[in-house]
Protein backbone atom coordinates (compact mmCIF):
# COMPACT_ATOMS: atom_id res chain seq x y z
CA UNK A 1 0.00 0.00 0.00
CA UNK A 2 1.40 3.36 -1.10
CA UNK A 3 1.63 6.23 1.33
CA UNK A 4 -1.06 8.84 0.56
CA UNK A 5 0.05 11.44 -2.00
CA UNK A 6 0.43 14.99 -0.64
CA UNK A 7 -2.95 16.78 -0.90
CA UNK A 8 -1.52 19.69 -2.94
CA UNK A 9 -0.32 17.27 -5.61
CA UNK A 10 -3.68 15.49 -5.71
CA UNK A 11 -5.53 18.81 -5.89
CA UNK A 12 -3.59 19.75 -9.02
CA UNK A 13 -4.68 16.66 -10.90
CA UNK A 14 -8.00 15.85 -9.19
CA UNK A 15 -10.18 16.82 -12.16
CA UNK A 16 -8.06 14.75 -14.54
CA UNK A 17 -8.12 11.79 -12.16
CA UNK A 18 -11.91 11.85 -11.77
CA UNK A 19 -12.59 12.34 -15.47
CA UNK A 20 -10.21 9.51 -16.33
CA UNK A 21 -11.85 7.25 -13.79
CA UNK A 22 -15.31 7.93 -15.20
CA UNK A 23 -14.13 7.10 -18.73
CA UNK A 24 -14.44 3.42 -17.86
CA UNK A 25 -18.03 3.49 -16.53
CA UNK A 26 -20.55 5.61 -14.61
CA UNK A 27 -19.99 5.54 -10.84
CA UNK A 28 -21.59 6.87 -7.68
CA UNK A 29 -19.75 8.89 -5.03
CA UNK A 30 -18.60 6.17 -2.66
CA UNK A 31 -17.72 3.90 -5.58
CA UNK A 32 -15.48 6.65 -6.97
CA UNK A 33 -13.66 6.89 -3.64
CA UNK A 34 -13.07 3.15 -3.28
CA UNK A 35 -12.08 2.69 -6.92
CA UNK A 36 -9.61 5.54 -6.65
CA UNK A 37 -8.13 4.03 -3.54
CA UNK A 38 -7.73 0.66 -5.27
CA UNK A 39 -6.32 2.04 -8.51
CA UNK A 40 -3.93 4.40 -6.74
CA UNK A 41 -2.85 1.58 -4.42
CA UNK A 42 -3.93 3.72 -1.47
CA UNK A 43 -2.12 6.81 -2.77
CA UNK A 44 -5.32 8.69 -3.62
CA UNK A 45 -7.08 9.30 -0.35
CA UNK A 46 -9.97 11.57 -1.22
CA UNK A 47 -12.45 12.21 1.53
CA UNK A 48 -16.16 12.39 0.86
CA UNK A 49 -16.17 16.03 1.91
CA UNK A 50 -13.59 16.86 -0.78
CA UNK A 51 -15.24 14.75 -3.44
CA UNK A 52 -18.68 16.42 -3.65
CA UNK A 53 -17.56 19.98 -4.42
CA UNK A 54 -15.22 18.55 -7.04
CA UNK A 55 -17.99 16.48 -8.63
CA UNK A 56 -20.35 19.47 -8.65
CA UNK A 57 -17.68 21.60 -10.27
CA UNK A 58 -17.23 19.02 -13.03
CA UNK A 59 -21.03 18.84 -13.39
CA UNK A 60 -21.27 22.62 -13.62
CA UNK A 61 -18.66 22.62 -16.39
CA UNK A 62 -20.80 20.12 -18.26
CA UNK A 63 -18.03 17.49 -18.16
CA UNK A 64 -20.06 14.96 -16.17
CA UNK A 65 -23.79 14.33 -15.77
CA UNK A 66 -25.57 13.03 -12.71
CA UNK A 67 -28.65 10.83 -12.58
CA UNK A 68 -30.38 8.89 -9.84
CA UNK A 69 -30.43 5.19 -10.71
CA UNK A 70 -31.93 2.29 -8.83
CA UNK A 71 -30.34 -0.99 -9.86
CA UNK A 72 -32.40 -4.11 -9.18
CA UNK A 73 -31.89 -5.23 -5.62
CA UNK A 74 -29.67 -2.29 -4.76
CA UNK A 75 -30.24 1.10 -3.22
CA UNK A 76 -31.06 4.21 -5.24
CA UNK A 77 -27.82 6.06 -5.95
CA UNK A 78 -26.72 9.21 -7.66
CA UNK A 79 -24.46 8.12 -10.48
CA UNK A 80 -22.09 10.26 -12.50
CA UNK A 81 -21.15 9.68 -16.11
CA UNK A 82 -18.72 11.53 -18.33
CA UNK A 83 -20.11 13.64 -21.19
CA UNK A 84 -18.70 14.31 -24.65
CA UNK A 85 -17.35 17.65 -23.44
CA UNK A 86 -15.88 15.81 -20.47
CA UNK A 87 -14.03 13.39 -22.75
CA UNK A 88 -12.62 16.33 -24.64
CA UNK A 89 -11.58 18.04 -21.38
CA UNK A 90 -10.01 14.79 -20.19
CA UNK A 91 -7.90 14.54 -23.35
CA UNK A 92 -6.74 18.14 -22.98
CA UNK A 93 -5.90 17.71 -19.32
CA UNK A 94 -4.13 14.41 -19.98
CA UNK A 95 -1.96 16.08 -22.63
CA UNK A 96 -1.15 18.95 -20.24
CA UNK A 97 -0.31 16.48 -17.52
CA UNK A 98 2.02 14.55 -19.84
CA UNK A 99 3.79 17.80 -20.76
CA UNK A 100 4.18 18.77 -17.12
CA UNK A 101 5.41 15.32 -16.20
CA UNK A 102 7.97 15.35 -19.01
CA UNK A 103 9.19 18.80 -18.03
CA UNK A 104 9.58 17.87 -14.36
CA UNK A 105 11.28 14.61 -15.32
CA UNK A 106 13.72 16.47 -17.56
CA UNK A 107 14.58 18.81 -14.70
CA UNK A 108 15.11 15.89 -12.35
CA UNK A 109 17.31 14.06 -14.84
CA UNK A 110 19.36 17.17 -15.36
CA UNK A 111 19.79 17.54 -11.60
CA UNK A 112 20.74 13.88 -11.34
CA UNK A 113 17.77 13.00 -9.15
CA UNK A 114 16.23 10.49 -11.52
CA UNK B 1 -28.15 -5.39 5.20
CA UNK B 2 -28.92 -1.73 5.50
CA UNK B 3 -27.45 -0.15 8.61
CA UNK B 4 -29.94 2.09 10.48
CA UNK B 5 -28.94 5.72 10.36
CA UNK B 6 -26.81 6.63 13.36
CA UNK B 7 -28.16 9.51 15.48
CA UNK B 8 -24.94 11.47 14.89
CA UNK B 9 -25.41 11.00 11.17
CA UNK B 10 -29.00 12.31 11.38
CA UNK B 11 -27.77 15.39 13.21
CA UNK B 12 -25.03 15.87 10.59
CA UNK B 13 -27.47 15.58 7.68
CA UNK B 14 -29.95 17.98 9.29
CA UNK B 15 -27.15 20.49 9.86
CA UNK B 16 -25.99 20.05 6.27
CA UNK B 17 -29.49 20.67 4.91
CA UNK B 18 -29.88 23.78 7.05
CA UNK B 19 -26.46 25.08 5.95
CA UNK B 20 -27.42 24.52 2.31
CA UNK B 21 -30.34 26.90 2.74
CA UNK B 22 -33.02 24.77 4.37
CA UNK B 23 -35.54 22.40 2.80
CA UNK B 24 -35.72 22.50 -0.97
CA UNK B 25 -35.38 20.11 -3.87
CA UNK B 26 -31.70 20.85 -4.45
CA UNK B 27 -30.58 20.58 -0.81
CA UNK B 28 -32.74 17.48 -0.31
CA UNK B 29 -31.02 15.90 -3.31
CA UNK B 30 -27.56 16.74 -1.93
CA UNK B 31 -28.46 15.36 1.50
CA UNK B 32 -29.88 12.19 -0.08
CA UNK B 33 -26.65 11.71 -2.04
CA UNK B 34 -24.45 12.24 1.03
CA UNK B 35 -26.63 9.91 3.07
CA UNK B 36 -26.55 7.22 0.39
CA UNK B 37 -22.74 7.32 0.15
CA UNK B 38 -22.42 7.49 3.93
CA UNK B 39 -24.49 4.35 4.31
CA UNK B 40 -22.47 2.60 1.61
CA UNK B 41 -19.19 3.53 3.36
CA UNK B 42 -20.48 2.30 6.74
CA UNK B 43 -21.84 -0.94 5.26
CA UNK B 44 -18.46 -1.61 3.61
CA UNK B 45 -16.58 -0.89 6.85
CA UNK B 46 -18.87 -3.21 8.85
CA UNK B 47 -18.41 -5.90 6.19
CA UNK B 48 -14.65 -5.56 6.74
CA UNK B 49 -15.26 -6.25 10.44
CA UNK B 50 -15.38 -2.74 11.85
CA UNK B 51 -17.71 -1.92 14.77
CA UNK B 52 -20.83 0.01 13.58
CA UNK B 53 -20.26 2.93 15.96
CA UNK B 54 -16.62 3.25 14.86
CA UNK B 55 -17.62 2.93 11.20
CA UNK B 56 -20.19 5.76 11.50
CA UNK B 57 -17.71 7.93 13.39
CA UNK B 58 -15.00 7.47 10.74
CA UNK B 59 -17.37 8.05 7.84
CA UNK B 60 -18.68 11.24 9.45
CA UNK B 61 -15.15 12.42 10.18
CA UNK B 62 -14.36 12.01 6.47
CA UNK B 63 -17.19 14.41 5.67
CA UNK B 64 -15.85 17.07 8.03
CA UNK B 65 -17.90 19.93 9.39
CA UNK B 66 -21.41 20.25 7.81
CA UNK B 67 -21.13 24.05 7.60
CA UNK B 68 -17.77 23.86 5.81
CA UNK B 69 -19.01 21.12 3.50
CA UNK B 70 -22.11 23.16 2.62
CA UNK B 71 -19.97 26.25 1.98
CA UNK B 72 -17.68 24.26 -0.32
CA UNK B 73 -20.67 22.77 -2.15
CA UNK B 74 -22.75 25.92 -2.58
CA UNK B 75 -20.40 27.55 -5.10
CA UNK B 76 -20.20 24.81 -7.69
CA UNK B 77 -23.64 23.29 -7.03
CA UNK B 78 -25.57 23.21 -10.33
CA UNK B 79 -29.06 24.74 -10.31
CA UNK B 80 -32.25 22.95 -9.50
CA UNK B 81 -33.97 21.85 -12.68
CA UNK B 82 -37.35 23.48 -13.23
CA UNK B 83 -40.47 21.33 -13.59
CA UNK B 84 -40.53 19.50 -16.92
CA UNK B 85 -43.47 21.49 -18.29
CA UNK B 86 -41.76 24.75 -17.37
CA UNK B 87 -38.52 23.54 -18.95
CA UNK B 88 -40.32 22.78 -22.23
CA UNK B 89 -42.16 26.11 -22.11
CA UNK B 90 -38.91 28.02 -21.60
CA UNK B 91 -37.21 26.15 -24.44
CA UNK B 92 -40.14 26.88 -26.76
CA UNK B 93 -40.08 30.57 -25.77
CA UNK B 94 -36.31 30.75 -26.39
CA UNK B 95 -36.72 29.19 -29.84
CA UNK B 96 -39.56 31.62 -30.64
CA UNK B 97 -37.49 34.63 -29.58
CA UNK B 98 -34.44 33.42 -31.54
CA UNK B 99 -36.71 32.67 -34.52
CA UNK B 100 -38.24 36.14 -34.41
CA UNK B 101 -34.86 37.84 -34.45
CA UNK B 102 -33.56 35.47 -37.12
CA UNK B 103 -36.60 36.22 -39.32
CA UNK B 104 -36.18 39.96 -38.82
CA UNK B 105 -32.48 39.70 -39.67
CA UNK B 106 -33.45 37.68 -42.77
CA UNK B 107 -35.90 40.37 -43.90
CA UNK B 108 -33.56 43.28 -43.18
CA UNK B 109 -30.57 41.56 -44.81
CA UNK B 110 -32.36 41.84 -48.16
CA UNK B 111 -32.44 45.65 -48.00
CA UNK B 112 -28.76 46.11 -48.71
CA UNK B 113 -26.23 44.65 -51.05
CA UNK B 114 -23.45 42.77 -49.27
CA UNK B 115 -23.60 44.85 -46.06
CA UNK B 116 -24.03 42.36 -43.27
CA UNK B 117 -21.57 42.79 -40.39
CA UNK B 118 -23.28 45.70 -38.60
CA UNK B 119 -26.71 44.21 -39.20
CA UNK B 120 -25.77 40.81 -37.85
CA UNK B 121 -23.97 42.30 -34.87
CA UNK B 122 -27.09 44.32 -34.09
CA UNK B 123 -29.65 41.53 -34.44
CA UNK B 124 -27.33 38.93 -32.92
CA UNK B 125 -26.68 41.13 -29.87
CA UNK B 126 -30.36 42.04 -29.58
CA UNK B 127 -31.75 38.51 -29.73
CA UNK B 128 -28.95 36.78 -27.84
CA UNK B 129 -29.76 37.86 -24.22
CA UNK B 130 -33.49 36.98 -24.15
CA UNK B 131 -32.97 33.65 -25.95
CA UNK B 132 -30.12 32.59 -23.64
CA UNK B 133 -31.87 33.76 -20.46
CA UNK B 134 -35.03 31.90 -21.42
CA UNK B 135 -33.31 28.59 -22.19
CA UNK B 136 -33.17 26.63 -18.91
CA UNK B 137 -29.88 25.61 -17.33
CA UNK B 138 -27.59 28.03 -19.17
CA UNK B 139 -27.51 31.08 -16.91
CA UNK B 140 -28.17 30.39 -13.27
CA UNK B 141 -25.87 32.45 -11.13
CA UNK B 142 -25.09 36.13 -11.05
CA UNK B 143 -21.33 36.45 -11.05
CA UNK B 144 -21.31 40.21 -10.60
CA UNK B 145 -17.63 41.06 -10.72
CA UNK B 146 -16.52 38.70 -13.46
CA UNK B 147 -19.52 39.34 -15.71
CA UNK B 148 -19.71 43.10 -15.28
CA UNK B 149 -15.99 43.63 -15.83
CA UNK B 150 -16.19 41.62 -19.06
CA UNK B 151 -19.22 43.53 -20.31
CA UNK B 152 -17.71 46.93 -19.47
CA UNK B 153 -14.43 45.97 -21.17
CA UNK B 154 -16.36 44.92 -24.28
CA UNK B 155 -18.26 48.21 -24.41
CA UNK B 156 -15.16 50.32 -23.87
CA UNK B 157 -13.38 48.44 -26.65
CA UNK B 158 -16.35 48.78 -28.99
CA UNK B 159 -16.65 52.47 -28.06
CA UNK B 160 -13.02 53.07 -29.01
CA UNK B 161 -13.60 51.31 -32.31
CA UNK B 162 -16.68 53.43 -33.04
CA UNK B 163 -14.96 56.69 -32.11
CA UNK B 164 -11.76 55.63 -33.91
CA UNK B 165 -13.78 54.87 -37.01
CA UNK B 166 -15.57 58.25 -37.04
CA UNK B 167 -15.22 59.73 -40.50
CA UNK B 168 -13.61 63.19 -40.57
CA UNK B 169 -12.60 64.96 -43.76
CA UNK B 170 -10.28 67.88 -44.31
CA UNK B 171 -10.13 69.31 -47.83
CA UNK B 172 -7.13 71.27 -49.15
CA UNK B 173 -6.85 73.02 -52.43
CA UNK B 174 -3.49 72.90 -54.08
CA UNK B 175 -2.60 75.88 -56.18
CA UNK B 176 -0.45 75.36 -59.24
CA UNK B 177 2.26 77.29 -57.49
CA UNK B 178 3.17 77.21 -53.85
CA UNK B 179 2.14 73.57 -53.44
CA UNK B 180 4.77 73.06 -50.77
CA UNK B 181 3.13 75.66 -48.52
CA UNK B 182 -0.31 74.22 -49.14
CA UNK B 183 0.84 70.80 -48.06
CA UNK B 184 1.73 72.12 -44.62
CA UNK B 185 -0.92 71.10 -42.14
CA UNK B 186 -3.53 73.78 -41.82
CA UNK B 187 -4.35 73.71 -38.12
CA UNK B 188 -7.57 75.69 -38.44
CA UNK B 189 -8.96 73.57 -41.25
CA UNK B 190 -8.09 70.41 -39.38
CA UNK B 191 -9.68 71.66 -36.16
CA UNK B 192 -12.83 72.59 -38.06
CA UNK B 193 -13.04 69.08 -39.46
CA UNK B 194 -12.99 67.45 -36.05
CA UNK B 195 -16.44 66.60 -34.64
CA UNK B 196 -15.70 68.18 -31.26
CA UNK B 197 -15.03 71.51 -32.87
CA UNK B 198 -18.20 71.41 -34.92
CA UNK B 199 -20.31 70.62 -31.86
CA UNK B 200 -21.09 67.07 -32.97
CA UNK B 201 -20.95 64.44 -30.18
CA UNK B 202 -18.30 61.76 -30.60
CA UNK B 203 -20.91 59.06 -30.04
CA UNK B 204 -24.29 59.55 -31.60
CA UNK B 205 -27.46 58.25 -30.00
CA UNK B 206 -27.61 55.13 -32.17
CA UNK B 207 -23.98 54.35 -31.31
CA UNK B 208 -24.79 54.56 -27.60
CA UNK B 209 -27.82 52.33 -28.10
CA UNK B 210 -25.75 49.81 -30.08
CA UNK B 211 -23.10 49.80 -27.34
CA UNK B 212 -25.72 49.16 -24.67
CA UNK B 213 -27.14 46.26 -26.68
CA UNK B 214 -23.64 44.90 -27.14
CA UNK B 215 -23.01 45.28 -23.40
CA UNK B 216 -26.16 43.30 -22.59
CA UNK B 217 -25.06 40.52 -24.96
CA UNK B 218 -21.54 40.50 -23.48
CA UNK B 219 -22.93 40.40 -19.96
CA UNK B 220 -25.21 37.44 -20.72
CA UNK B 221 -22.40 35.66 -22.56
CA UNK B 222 -20.12 35.88 -19.53
CA UNK B 223 -22.97 34.74 -17.27
CA UNK B 224 -23.07 31.38 -19.05
CA UNK B 225 -21.51 29.09 -16.47
CA UNK B 226 -20.13 26.33 -18.66
CA UNK B 227 -17.37 27.01 -21.15
CA UNK B 228 -18.76 24.23 -23.35
CA UNK B 229 -22.23 25.79 -23.36
CA UNK B 230 -20.76 29.21 -24.12
CA UNK B 231 -18.96 27.74 -27.13
CA UNK B 232 -22.09 25.92 -28.28
CA UNK B 233 -24.33 28.98 -27.92
CA UNK B 234 -21.88 31.11 -29.91
CA UNK B 235 -21.58 28.42 -32.59
CA UNK B 236 -25.36 28.08 -32.89
CA UNK B 237 -25.75 31.88 -33.08
CA UNK B 238 -23.03 32.14 -35.73
CA UNK B 239 -24.56 29.17 -37.57
CA UNK B 240 -27.97 30.88 -37.73
CA UNK B 241 -26.38 34.06 -39.10
CA UNK B 242 -24.45 32.07 -41.71
CA UNK B 243 -27.69 30.31 -42.72
CA UNK B 244 -29.34 33.70 -43.13
CA UNK B 245 -26.45 35.20 -45.04
CA UNK B 246 -25.42 32.37 -47.32
CA UNK B 247 -28.51 32.34 -49.60
CA UNK B 248 -28.31 36.14 -50.02
CA UNK B 249 -24.60 35.96 -50.77
CA UNK B 250 -25.21 33.32 -53.43
CA UNK B 251 -28.10 35.35 -54.84
CA UNK B 252 -25.95 38.49 -55.00
CA UNK B 253 -23.15 36.58 -56.69
CA UNK B 254 -25.61 35.35 -59.34
CA UNK B 255 -27.05 38.86 -59.69
CA UNK B 256 -23.62 40.39 -60.31
CA UNK B 257 -22.89 37.78 -62.96
CA UNK B 258 -26.27 38.27 -64.64
CA UNK B 259 -26.12 42.08 -64.34
CA UNK B 260 -22.69 42.27 -65.97
CA UNK B 261 -23.95 40.06 -68.73
CA UNK B 262 -27.00 42.31 -69.22
CA UNK B 263 -24.84 45.46 -69.16
CA UNK B 264 -22.51 43.96 -71.77
CA UNK B 265 -25.52 43.23 -73.96
CA UNK B 266 -26.78 46.83 -73.62
CA UNK B 267 -23.31 48.17 -74.57
CA UNK B 268 -23.07 45.74 -77.48
CA UNK B 269 -26.51 46.72 -78.78
CA UNK B 270 -25.52 50.37 -78.56
CA UNK B 271 -22.32 49.71 -80.48
CA UNK B 272 -24.16 47.63 -83.08
CA UNK B 273 -27.21 49.83 -83.73
CA UNK B 274 -25.93 53.20 -82.58
CA UNK B 275 -28.85 53.64 -80.19
CA UNK B 276 -29.49 52.46 -76.67
CA UNK B 277 -31.96 49.57 -76.27
CA UNK B 278 -35.40 50.63 -75.11
CA UNK B 279 -37.05 49.29 -71.99
CA UNK B 280 -39.23 46.82 -73.91
CA UNK B 281 -36.21 45.39 -75.74
CA UNK B 282 -34.35 44.95 -72.49
CA UNK B 283 -37.28 43.34 -70.67
CA UNK B 284 -38.09 41.16 -73.65
CA UNK B 285 -34.60 39.75 -73.50
CA UNK B 286 -34.25 39.36 -69.74
CA UNK B 287 -37.67 39.11 -68.17
CA UNK B 288 -38.59 35.68 -69.52
CA UNK B 289 -35.50 34.12 -68.00
CA UNK B 290 -35.92 34.04 -64.26
CA UNK B 291 -36.58 37.65 -63.48
CA UNK B 292 -39.98 39.29 -63.36
CA UNK B 293 -40.93 42.85 -62.57
CA UNK B 294 -37.73 44.13 -64.12
CA UNK B 295 -37.04 47.88 -64.14
CA UNK B 296 -34.68 49.35 -66.75
CA UNK B 297 -33.67 52.97 -67.16
CA UNK B 298 -31.87 53.74 -70.46
CA UNK B 299 -29.81 56.94 -70.97
CA UNK B 300 -32.19 59.92 -70.89
CA UNK B 301 -30.42 62.15 -73.42
CA UNK B 302 -27.98 61.98 -76.28
CA UNK B 303 -25.14 63.15 -74.04
CA UNK B 304 -26.04 60.69 -71.32
CA UNK B 305 -24.34 57.33 -71.64
CA UNK B 306 -25.40 55.85 -68.34
CA UNK B 307 -28.09 53.31 -67.75
CA UNK B 308 -29.29 51.27 -64.84
CA UNK B 309 -31.62 48.41 -64.09
CA UNK B 310 -33.09 46.72 -61.09
CA UNK B 311 -35.05 43.59 -60.35
CA UNK B 312 -36.61 42.09 -57.21
CA UNK B 313 -34.70 39.66 -55.08
CA UNK B 314 -35.71 36.08 -55.66
CA UNK B 315 -35.46 35.39 -51.90
CA UNK B 316 -37.38 38.49 -50.79
CA UNK B 317 -39.67 39.99 -53.42
CA UNK B 318 -40.25 43.20 -51.47
CA UNK B 319 -36.56 44.10 -51.90
CA UNK B 320 -34.51 44.49 -55.04
CA UNK B 321 -31.00 44.61 -56.43
CA UNK B 322 -29.84 47.32 -58.78
CA UNK B 323 -26.98 47.84 -61.22
CA UNK B 324 -25.64 51.07 -62.65
CA UNK B 325 -23.48 51.22 -65.76
CA UNK B 326 -20.69 52.85 -63.71
CA UNK B 327 -20.41 49.48 -61.92
CA UNK B 328 -22.34 50.42 -58.77
CA UNK B 329 -24.51 47.67 -57.31
CA UNK B 330 -27.03 48.41 -54.60
CA UNK B 331 -29.82 46.91 -52.57
CA UNK B 332 -33.24 48.46 -52.45
CA UNK B 333 -35.95 47.98 -49.85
Amino acid sequence: MTKAFPPELVRGCAELVLLTLLLSRPMYGYEILTTLEERGNGGFQFKQGTLYPLLYRLEREGWIEAAWVEPEGAKRRKTYRITRDGRRAQRTKAAEWARLQAAVQALLVEAGDA
Amino acid sequence: MREPLHSRASTFLEALEAALGGPGQRSAEVVAEVQSDLEAAVAAAIARGEEPAAAWARALDDLGDPQELAAAMRGPLPPERPARAMEHARRAAAVLVAGFFAYTAWAVRSWDYGDRLGLFLFFGALGFPPAVLLWPGIVWRWNALFSTVNAVALVVLAGFLVVGGTHTVATYELAATGADEALLVDGEALAAALPAETGEPLLEREHVLALLILAAAGLVLSLIQQAGQRRRVLLIGAGILVLIDLPYTIEEHLFVREARHAAAWVEAEHARTGSWPKGEEFTERYEPLWIDDLWYSPPVSAEDETFSFQWPRYLQHSAGLGYHSDGTIWGND
